[in-house]
């Protein structure tokens, strides 16, 4: 149980739902447009940019404009640093919940 | 205790992403029918008579000719790989948003299991010629029926770890039929060609199923 950590413990630019959908379904592709996103974790195109910029802030995921066609694109990606986290946040949760379960049984 | 987010959700759906409209399924069954054709032709005895006559008589243009195929070899699949970009942002993906995916899919314990398998069979079979047991075309119809069952293996993988009931039922067909290869008396150039026909047409059809579902569901939901 070496990695266990208590739950305020855990990485809070992550754990907030909103940014927790977000960096999952970055987990599950290289990139992702904003358009998917958008589709994808259901919030709002401003919560979503919200959340995005906070990312991006703390290094978690990279944001690329550009063009397709004539149409503005937007790609965000989950950074290395971010990528490692995420898989650490769901390590964590996972142990975490292990634990409860098991404490409840 | 759950996430108010279901993690495993959003990040397998995302990934399952790839393999929703079927376009990477035809275009592996492209090259699968492609290689197999070539690898016919090349194995083949009229193959080989061609490419000595070729070579003793136009050695200059055979050898162009071999570098240019080399070539088409190695950049089709990354021509393929833009076609269906290119697809997916101008039509499917257009109103739901693209994603670059994953670039690589598969595990690497599912990656290894399905070489070891693949090399296993060979080496298997290599010792059996050795002791006399079977002649050096068994051998060599081992090697083509390993290839498909690696390639069995590995769809049968992503089927389980993504839920994609398609791949598991693609995959175990593709390994049975790539086993029955092995009692063929088939020469090793029509083992190639039976290998690459059979896959080929197993992915044309998966990639036309799952096509077929995305256009009935867009039209049930059409976007606003």
């Amino acid at each position: 149980m070496s990695d266990y950590s208590l739950p305020n413990e855990f990485d809070p630019i992550i754990h907030q739902p909103s940014r927790l959908s977000i960096m999952a379904v970055l987990a599950g592709c290289e990139s992702a447009d904003f358009v998917y996103l958008h589709q994808a974790t259901g919030l709002t195109k401003g919560t979503l940019s919200k959340h995005l910029t906070k990312l991006e802030t703390e290094g978690y995921i990279g944001i690329t404009k550009s063009f397709k066609g004539s149409y503005p694109n937007t790609a965000v990606s989950l950074s290395p640093i971010g990528r490692k986290a995420f898989k650490k946040y769901r390590r964590q949760y996972k142990l975490f919940t292990q634990l409860v379960d098991s404490s409840k049984s | 205790m759950d996430l108010p987010v279901d993690l495993d959700a959003l990040e397998k759906t995302t990934r399952k992403r790839e393999f929703d409209d079927g376009l990477m399924d035809y275009a592996i069954g492209v090259i699968f029918l492609v290689l197999s054709l070539l690898a016919w032709f090349l194995f083949s005895p009229g193959g080989l008579r061609w490419y000595a006559l070729a070579l003793t008589n136009y050695h200059t243009l055979t050898m162009v000719g071999l570098l240019g195929l080399a070539a088409l070899v190695i950049t089709g699949p990354i021509g393929l790989r833009r076609l269906i970009e290119y697809l997916r942002i101008s039509t499917i993906w257009k109103d739901s948003g693209f994603i670059k995916p994953l670039n690589r899919q598969t595990s690497w314990p599912l990656t290894v299991l399905s070489v070891a398998v693949a090399l296993g069979m060979i080496l298997y079979a290599s010792w059996l010629m050795t002791v006399g047991k079977i002649n050096v075309d068994s051998v060599l119809r081992t090697l083509v029926s390993s290839s498909g069952i690696a390639t069995g293996i590995i769809y049968i993988g992503i089927g389980v770890s993504l839920n994609l009931r398609r791949y598991l039922t693609l995959g175990l067909a593709g390994v049975m039929i790539s086993t029955l290869i092995l009692f063929l008396t088939v020469s090793f150039s029509i083992a190639w060609l039976i290998l690459g026909i059979t896959w080929a047409l197993l992915l044309f059809v998966s990639g036309t199923c799952a096509l077929q579902h995305l256009l009935s569901l867009e039209k049930e939901s059409p976007s606003e």
